[in-house]
């Protein structure tokens, strides 16, 4: 039976490497943890309940700045998610376009006769393994730009949420959040 | 056992989605109404066009006799006292869509669908209208707020009162004095809100509705037929009544097409014993409060009133309540129970709508923005003014008054977002500055200058300006306009401004879609 008139609740499913970091943030608005189960669906999220007094001091300002971190949080889920995105279809059109040419030579090879066919082929082979080095090493400075590109901006987000805290716990006078 | 656990765990898969909180009251409701009212648009569009082919393929000499009709609609368009963006809206379809262009006129007149209603609203207002006080000019205030509130007694009969009034820069604010002040209630309490819907603030109040209600005190209930559609289950509506609460519906939905859909009963307004009011942008439901979490954090506003002031609100509730139960209304046992509160402030309680000849809520801002000498602040949720409204808007700023507006980032309608920013930002180039504050969406209904301010249900939409029952507070209350400046400037704390800079360059299919939609203005 919740009490709604001493008490806010808040019900969350948070993914469970999270968990912790989470905890933190939202003690620093005030809510405490009341309850967290196993979701029935998904074994990486934590279905959790908060709870927190009604009348807290300050709370418009820290129903605005959850929002952000909120935001923040799941704009760094976002992130790690989608890190390498450029780079898994640079490898899947560079994986294309390789056995195409290999294709071009397989069948250059059983279907023609000639010199010609022969010369042709060997080019779409050498094509298909140079492409492959070429694309590969390009492949690879992508996802190096890509993995700088994200760090930088997990770091940011991270930083971005441990700023929002600091003020909520400031404001909540949580000061061990 | 522990192994079928474990075999079900295994079966769990990762959880697709990238967020790695997602707060469990998030709901797709405004999703599902866009996608449902789209669909309904489409499905009536494909009806008329398949009607309009029909027609043309089997009646070939009607041609003639309804395009002479349509034209003469259009004469009568002409002469009408439309607003110039309804005229123009009215003309294109009546010259395109001639084939029956006359016959949509026709039944979406206010004459046509509106015509008993509004003779009962007459009856109604004549035997209610000696009960308005005779008005006094207010002693102390600027010659801007003297004007102002003549023009709100000549408009509707409003009158000005002396009260002590409250702002709120929150719902979750707003509803713990609403909440506060209902346990305190001894003779009657009357609630009459656009949206009432199940949840945690519904449960809270109706908790003490029910107590009162069953404690001797008379609680009566107006709800809108549309927007409250859907949101409150039968089981509390009869929770309610099992009480002792009286709860009607304003024009509730029928089950054929009507242009009376558009009729909706837009106010917010909370009386308790005839000596606190309440008024402001939010409705009975969890997400005004940010309990339920439905497009970023919530910004709302309100105000409360005491004093004589309440019975201002009295009889708007009462006249609605008269036309929503067909029941002639003794008004006599719920007015006059508070005095003039004489230190107080003057104050002016407002409605607007189809029952009102004149489009008072417009004329309030409008008097409000020509008014403003120094500054001029708005917050709104939708800014889909007509011209007057925009080219004032735009002659302020010009002639140096500092005029800013804040908006949502975050849409609850796009279609009325996307024509809302549009508007905002064609004012720009003129000195306007226009804001949105980031992660929120803004519903608060807000517009001051440095002399007064309006709080209430208005949006600066036509749907508002013309179409809906609105009401609100005209103030200059001092406490007030120091609670509304403050709000305003913790409020741009937290915008971005747009400029012309980073007003990106839209791309040609935003303009098309934009400028189809702006046709729909009327109904945003």
């Amino acid at each position: 039976m919740r009490d709604y008139e001493r008490y806010d609740y808040l019900y969350a499913a948070i993914k469970k490497r999270s968990s912790v970091r989470l905890k933190d943030c939202y003690g620093a608005f005030g809510w405490e943890v009341l309850s967290r189960a196993e979701d029935d669906r998904y074994d990486d999220v934590l279905n959790v309940a908060f709870r927190r007094p009604h009348a807290i001091e300050h709370k418009d300002e820290l129903q605005l700045m959850q929002v952000y971190m909120e935001s923040a949080l799941n704009d760094l889920g976002k992130t790690e998610r989608y890190a390498h995105k450029k780079t898994f279809f640079a490898v899947l059109g560079a994986c294309l376009f390789t056995m195409g040419l290999i294709a071009a030579g397989i069948c250059l090879l059983l279907f023609f006769n000639g010199t010609p066919s022969l010369i042709c082929s060997v080019v779409a082979f050498s094509l298909a393994v140079s492409a492959a080095v070429t694309l590969g090493i390009l492949s690879h400075k992508l996802y190096k730009r890509e993995d700088e590109v994200a760090k930088e901006k997990a770091k940011r987000a991270i930083d971005e949420i441990g700023d929002i805290c600091k003020r909520a716990a400031a404001l909540t006078e949580n000061d061990d959040a | 056992m522990r192994k079928e656990k474990i075999t079900a765990r295994r079966e769990r898969g990762r959880s697709p989605d990238y967020r790695i909180v997602k707060i469990r009251t998030e709901g797709k409701v405004g999703v599902a109404k866009t996608v449902f009212i789209g669909v309904l648009i489409l499905l009536q569009l494909a009806l008329v066009i398949t009607l309009y082919v029909g027609f043309i393929a089997a009646f070939r000499w009607y041609m003639l006799p309804a395009f002479i009709l349509s034209l003469i609609c259009c004469l009568h368009v002409l002469s009408s006292d439309k607003n110039g963006q309804e005229k123009a809206i009215w003309l294109l379809f009546l010259t395109v869509f001639y084939y029956f262009g006359f016959i949509a006129y026709i039944i979406a007149s206010d004459k046509f669908f509106f015509g008993r209603a509004q003779k009962r609203y007459e009856k109604i207002y004549s035997r209610s209208a000696h009960l308005i006080p005779a008005y006094m000019p207010p002693e102390g205030v600027s010659p801007q707020v003297e004007r102002d509130m003549k023009y709100l007694y000549e408009a509707g009969g409003f009158v000005p009162y002396r009260a002590r009034s409250e702002y709120f820069p929150s719902g979750a604010k707003f509803f713990d004095d609403v909440i506060k002040e209902l346990k305190k209630a001894e003779k009657f309490i009357f609630i009459e809100f656009f949206i009432i819907s199940d949840g945690v603030l519904f449960n809270r109040v109706a908790d003490i509705l029910c107590r009162k209600a069953r404690e001797g005190v008379e609680v009566r209930i107006i709800r809108d037929g549309f927007g409250s559609h859907g949101t409150l289950s039968g089981k509390n509506i009869r929770r309610l009544k099992e009480a002792g609460v009286k709860i009607n519906c304003f024009n509730p939905l029928p089950l054929h097409f009507s242009f009376a859909l558009n009729l909706r009963d837009h106010r917010k307004i909370v009386v308790i014993d005839g000596k606190t009011a309440y008024t402001g942008g939010c409705n009975l439901a969890d997400e005004y409060i940010n309990e339920k979490r439905m497009h970023g954090y919530w910004k709302d506003a309100g105000i409360r009133t005491e004093g004589a002031a309440t019975d201002g609100f009295t009889l708007t509730f009462l006249r609605q309540w008269e036309f929503v139960t067909k029941k002639q209304e003794n008004y006599s046992p719920y007015l006059g129970l508070s005095g003039e509160i004489e230190d107080g402030d003057a104050v002016v309680p407002y409605a607007d709508g189809k029952d009102y000849s004149a489009a008072v809520a417009k004329g309030v801002y409008s008097n409000i923005m020509a008014g403003a000498g120094e500054k001029l602040y708005i917050m709104t949720p939708y800014f889909v003014p007509d011209e007057d409204t925009a080219n004032l808007l735009a002659r302020k700023a010009l002639s140096g008054t500092d005029v800013r507006i804040v908006l949502p980032a975050v849409p609850d309608k796009p279609y009325v977002y996307s024509v809302s920013v549009d508007n905002a930002e064609r004012l720009i180039p003129s000195g306007v500055k226009v804001y949105k504050m980031k992660h929120a969406f803004v519903h608060s209904k807000v517009v001051a200058s440095e002399f007064c301010a309006a709080v209430g249900s208005v949006n600066i939409d036509l749907r508002s300006y013309y179409n809906q029952f609105e009401n609100g507070v005209y103030t200059d209350d001092k406490k007030v306009m120091k609670a509304v400046f403050s709000d305003f400037a913790n409020t741009f704390d937290v915008c971005e401004q747009i400029t012309e800079q980073n007003s990106a360059r839209k791309k040609f299919s935003h303009r098309l879609v934009t400028s189809l939609l702006r046709l729909f203005a009327p109904l945003m």
